[in-house]
C-alpha cells in the first residue's frame, strides 16, 4: 500500500501521465497516452476498486461485459444487438458468472460475481498482458480459487498477468516472478527459486542490508 | 409483482400512458377546443423550439452533465443570424451557418472548460448564460424585424397542415433516437454517466466525448434559435429565458436522472409533450399563468418520488430474485 504499484500500473495504462522515461514491449518503444493506446496495443487494466473504476453499477452485466470491446473497436459503428447477445452469453458461461440474466444490473450480484464481469470485459479483447491489481480483495475464498483458476487459463493461452496484490501467500503460490516496491520504488527482483515471505518483507520495507 | 412494477418503471411507457390519459380526458371535456387538428398543431408547435432543444439535453443528461446557457443561446442565434442579414445584407444560408458556427465556439467553450479545466458544469453554463445573453442583446437590441421572406418562410411554411418547426422537431427527435440506440458513438454517453473513471479506464475518450455533448448541445439550441426567430418572423433578444429549466424539467419527467446514465431521446419529445398538454389544458381550464408554474413545479417532484420509491421496490425484488437463485 502506497509503495506505487497503483501507480506504475496506471501509468503504464496510460490514465496518469509518467513524468519520465519509456515503455518497450518486448523489443518495440510504444507510445501510450491514454486507456485507447494501451487497449490497442494489447494491455488491459483491472483496477484495484472494482466498484469506484471498474464497473457501471447502474448498467446491466451484458453492458459491463462488452464496455470494452465495444467502445475500442473503431471500425464498427452501429450497436450489433445480436452479437453482443451471444458474446455476453458466451462469458457468462465461461467465467460461471451468477446472475438471473444478462439484462440484470451489476449493483445487484455479489462482489465475487461482479470482479467476474470486471475480468470478463478485459477478457472480450484477448488482452496479451493483463495488469490485475488486488483480484482477490473481498472475494469469497470459494470465488477466489475461481479467479485463480481463470488468471492460470489465462498465462496457459498466452496472456502475460502482472498481478498486484498484497497478499503474500496469494503471491508466492501463484507468481513466477515477483517485483517487490518500495516507496515508489522497485526494491527486487526476485524469480521464483528465491520466494520466501522474508525476503519479500525485508524488500518492500526498504531495508537493505538488515541480514547481510 | 416484480413484473408489473418493471413495467411502471420505464419512464418512456409511464409517460405515454399519462398522455394518452390526457387526451382522452381533455377530448371528452373539450371536444370542440381540444380535439381539433388546429389544437393539435399549436400545441405541437408551441413545444417544437423546446423539444430540440431537449434533444441535446438529453444526451448531456446521459452523459451527467447539463447546460443552463441553451435559454440565451437560442436568443442569440435567432439575433445574431437576423443581425447578418438585416444590418450586412449577408446571403441568408451564410448567415445561418456563421450562426451556427459561433453558437459552436459557445459549445466548445463550455465542453472544454468543463471537461479539460474541471469546472462543475453549473457554475460554467451559468456563467455563460450570462455572457450570451449579453451577446444576444448586443447583437439584436430591441429586436430586429423585417427579416428576408424566404427566412420567415422556413418557420411559417406549412405542410399538411403542420408549421415548419413540428417537422424540424420530428425529424430531429427521429435521427437522434436512432442514433442514441442503435450508435457505438452515442452509446459511450451511457457509460460516462455511468461511471466517468470506469470509462476512462475502459478506453473511452471522455474529455473528447463531453466536448462534443456541449457544441452538439449548443448546435441544437442555435438551431432552434433560428427556427423560432423565423416563426416569429424576429428576432429578440429576450426570447428563451427561463428555457433552460423548462427543458430540464421536461427531460427529467422523460426518464433522465442528474446522477446521468438514463433516459432516452424520445423521453425528452413525451416530457416536453406532456408538459405542452398541461399547459393547453390549462389555458382551456382558464388557469391563470401563474399556477403553470406551481403545477409544473408539483409534478417534477411527484414524478421524481414515484421514481426513487420504485427503484427501491425493484432493488429489493431483484436482491430476493437472486437469493432464492444462488
Amino acid at each position: 500500500m502506497g509503495a506505487g504499484r497503483s501507480e506504475v500500473a496506471q501509468a503504464i495504462f496510460g490514465v496518469t501521465q509518467k513524468e519520465k522515461g519509456g515503455l518497450k514491449l518486448g523489443s518495440r518503444e510504444v507510445q501510450i497516452k491514454r486507456a485507447t493506446d494501451a487497449i490497442k496495443e494489447g494491455i488491459g487494466y483491472l483496477p484495484e476498486n472494482r466498484k469506484e473504476q471498474g464497473l457501471f453499477l447502474e448498467m446491466s452485466v451484458a453492458e459491463n461485459i462488452l464496455s470494452v470491446k465495444a467502445n475500442n473497436d473503431h471500425k464498427t459503428i452501429f450497436v450489433d444487438y445480436r452479437k453482443n447477445n451471444s458474446i455476453t452469453n458466451e462469458f457468462i458461461d465461461k467465467l460461471e458468472i451468477k446472475t438471473p440474466s444478462g439484462e440484470t444490473k451489476v449493483i445487484n450480484l455479489s462482489g465475487g460475481n461482479q470482479q467476474k464481469i470486471v475480468l470478463a470485459k478485459w477478457l472480450t479483447v484477448n488482452p496479451q498482458i493483463l495488469i490485475v491489481d488486488e483480484p482477490t480483495a473481498g472475494i469469497d475464498v470459494g470465488t477466489k480459487s475461481e479467479i485463480y483458476r481463470l488468471l492460470n487459463e489465462l498465462t496457459e493461452a498466452g496472456t502475460s498477468i502482472i498481478l498486484i496484490s498484497s497478499d503474500l501467500q496469494e503471491l508466492l503460490s501463484i507468481c513466477d516472478r515477483i517485483l517487490v516496491f518500495c516507496n515508489g520504488r522497485i526494491t527486487a527482483t526476485l524469480p521464483r527459486e528465491q520466494f520466501s515471505e522474508e525476503e519479500i518483507m525485508h524488500y518492500s520495507a526498504g531495508i537493505k542490508d538488515m541480514y547481510k | 409483482m416484480s413484473l408489473n412494477l418493471k413495467i411502471f418503471q420505464d419512464r418512456v411507457i409511464t409517460l405515454s400512458l399519462t398522455i394518452a390519459v390526457l387526451i382522452i380526458v381533455s377530448s371528452l371535456i373539450w371536444p370542440q377546443q381540444f380535439f381539433s387538428l388546429e389544437n393539435l398543431s399549436l400545441v405541437l408547435l408551441n413545444l417544437s423550439i423546446d423539444a430540440i432543444v431537449a434533444v441535446g439535453m438529453m444526451i448531456l443528461l446521459i452523459s451527467g452533465s447539463f447546460d443552463l446557457s441553451v435559454g440565451s443561446v437560442v436568443a442569440f442565434a435567432g439575433g445574431f443570424a437576423a443581425y447578418l442579414m438585416y444590418y450586412w445584407g449577408v446571403y441568408m444560408p451564410v448567415a445561418i451557418l456563421a450562426s451556427l458556427g459561433v453558437c459552436m465556439i459557445f459549445g466548445f467553450v463550455n465542453g472544454w472548460l468543463v471537461a479539460r479545466l474541471g469546472i462543475n458544469p453549473l457554475i460554467q453554463t451559468l456563467a455563460m448564460m450570462g455572457i450570451i445573453r449579453g451577446l444576444a442583446l448586443m447583437v439584436s437590441g430591441s429586436g430586429i424585424q423585417n427579416l428576408p421572406e424566404g427566412f420567415n418562410q422556413l418557420g411559417q411554411a406549412k405542410i399538411l397542415s403542420f408549421q415548419m418547426p413540428v417537422w424540424y422537431m420530428i425529424f430531429i427527435v427521429g435521427i437522434f433516437s436512432f442514433l442514441v440506440a442503435r450508435t457505438i458513438f452515442f452509446r459511450r454517453y451511457y457509460y460516462i454517466g455511468g461511471n466517468e473513471k470506469a470509462a476512462v479506464l475502459s478506453g473511452i475518450r471522455v474529455e473528447r466525448m463531453k466536448i462534443f455533448s456541449f457544441v452538439l448541445m449548443s448546435f441544437l439550441a442555435g438551431l432552434a434559435g433560428i427556427i423560432l426567430a423565423a416563426r416569429l418572423g424576429a428576432a429578440m433578444s429576450t426570447t428563451g429565458q427561463g428555457m433552460e429549466l423548462r427543458v430540464i424539467t421536461a427531460v427529467i419527467l422523460g426518464g433522465a436522472s442528474l446522477q446521468g446514465g438514463q433516459g432516452k431521446i424520445i423521453g425528452a419529445l413525451l416530457g416536453t409533450l406532456f408538459m405542452g398538454i398541461i399547459g393547453n389544458i390549462m389555458i382551456l381550464a382558464r388557469v391563470s399563468g401563474y399556477w403553470q408554474q406551481i403545477i409544473f413545479g408539483i409534478i417534477l417532484i411527484v414524478a421524481v418520488a414515484i421514481d426513487i420509491l420504485l427503484q427501491r421496490r425493484a432493488d429489493r425484488d431483484a436482491i430476493v430474485v437472486l437469493k432464492t437463485k444462488a
